[in-house]
């Protein structure tokens, strides 16, 4: 299974650091150039060009502290697949629940060797919660992609959190998994 | 060729006209400007140093670093730099690494036997420092930054070689650039022709340089005074 969690890289591996690098080594040069000697030709150099460019370079980097901060501490996880992968298979631990951005996948449940496609879900809609609410922490069916799929995965800390926080989320996750329970069996 | 040699290495450029008495230095300016120079050299290691070690930092470590690095040393280097710079820029000899033709100017002002008003209030310590801007800076509450655009457009006019011979001032002299030093003081009012023509000479009618000028020596300007 191929997937792909983007957010978490390593900050050092940002490439526009190096802009920053680039552009705060140009500023200081000039702010030194300026100080040592101050004339009109230096001191023009540091105005037109040394400030503007320290200047970019701490708003770059306050972007991008802000971004990874964002990316770091999101509830959710943005996962890709391609077309045919299975997701998760049914009896594994649960350990997260999924919303559909892209893509289509399809419910299969299988019993005694012969599969079922229950349900084929697509953008906007949501699986993997059937776990939390009806078994033992398990998987009550697996889930293959259809197409090529972008995933946002919450994880069984944070989904429960949500439900205890916020009551009519729970109340939807609740009726939307006894709705899929009297379609389709436990 | 030189031009792009003066560009690379101005800091290393001798422009020392006056050199300043102990006393005429301020040392808050002088702490300063060490503290910005230090700042942009700490600036400059750091960065070399996260050039090489970014990737053995952790990700806390790094962070911090970049912070100071890419945005508290750069805030401080461009706050300072301003404050030192636009002191610095009051100086005769800043004013003479931009305004090349008035080279002779300053050579007059400090010559001991001329009898140009400028070499009399440099001789008499009338003017005892940052003499150019003394009587030439009387700029108002956004003045300063409209001469500062305006140098930046001479700048450009130079190195874009799109300047007109003769150099002239943009607006003539303002007796205002007298009165402020002048006007109120007991010889001032001793002379009747002050105490007379004071409405016109504060209108500007009557100029001070009429009287009392030339400001500074007569000098001949040929193309030869815009190299380096």
């Amino acid at each position: 299974m191929k997937t792909l969690t983007v957010g978490k890289k390593p900050f050092a591996a940002n490439p526009w650091l190096r802009l920053c690098q680039g552009l705060a080594l140009l500023g200081f040069l000039f702010a030194m150039n300026s100080m040592w000697h101050t004339t009109g030709l230096s001191f023009t150099l540091f105005v037109v060009l040394g400030m503007p460019a320290l200047l970019l370079s701490a708003a770059l980097m306050l972007l991008l502290l802000v971004d990874d901060l964002r990316k770091r501490y999101s509830l959710f996880d943005l996962e890709q697949y391609e077309p045919g992968e299975v997701i998760f298979r049914q009896g594994e631990l649960a350990d997260r629940v999924y919303f559909i951005q892209k893509g289509d996948v399809e419910v299969i449940r299988t019993a005694e060797g012969k599969e079922t496609v229950l349900a084929r879900l697509g953008p906007g809609e949501f699986f993997g919660e059937m776990a939390f609410f009806v078994s033992d922490g398990r998987r009550t069916a697996s889930v293959r992609t259809s197409t090529a799929v972008e995933l946002l995965a919450l994880g069984k800390e944070n989904f429960t959190r949500l439900l205890g926080a916020v009551p009519a989320v729970e109340k939807e996750f609740s009726l939307k998994a006894a709705e899929r329970i009297k379609t389709h069996g436990h | 060729m030189s031009d792009v040699a003066a560009w690379l290495f101005c800091f290393l450029t001798p422009v020392q006209p006056v050199a300043p008495l102990p006393y005429e230095i301020d040392p808050v300016l002088v702490w300063l400007q060490r503290l910005s120079l230090g700042s942009a050299l700490a600036g400059i290691l750091l960065g070399l140093f996260l050039v090489v070690a970014r990737r053995r930092l952790g990700e806390t470590s790094l962070k911090w670093l970049c912070m100071g690095q890419f945005v508290l040393l750069p805030l401080l280097v461009v706050a300072m730099g301003n404050i030192v710079g636009l002191q610095q820029a009051k100086k005769v000899e800043f004013c003479q690494s931009c305004h090349l033709t008035m080279g002779f100017f300053v050579e007059d002002m400090q010559d001991s036997s001329s009898q140009t008003l400028a070499a009399q209030h440099f001789r008499n310590r009338w003017s005892p420092e940052d003499q150019c801007y003394a009587c030439h800076a009387s700029y108002g509450m956004f003045g300063d930054v409209r001469a500062k655009w305006k140098g930046l457009q001479d700048f450009l006019k130079y190195y874009a070689k799109t300047y007109e011979l003769p150099v002239q001032m943009h607006a003539p002299y303002r007796n205002a650039e007298c009165l402020k030093c002048h006007e109120r003081t007991p010889k001032f009012a001793e002379s009747e022709y002050h105490v007379d023509g004071l409405a016109e000479i504060r209108s500007g009618e009557l100029g001070c340089l009429e009287c009392h000028g030339p400001a500074h020596a007569e000098q001949v300007i040929s193309e030869n005074a815009h190299g380096r």
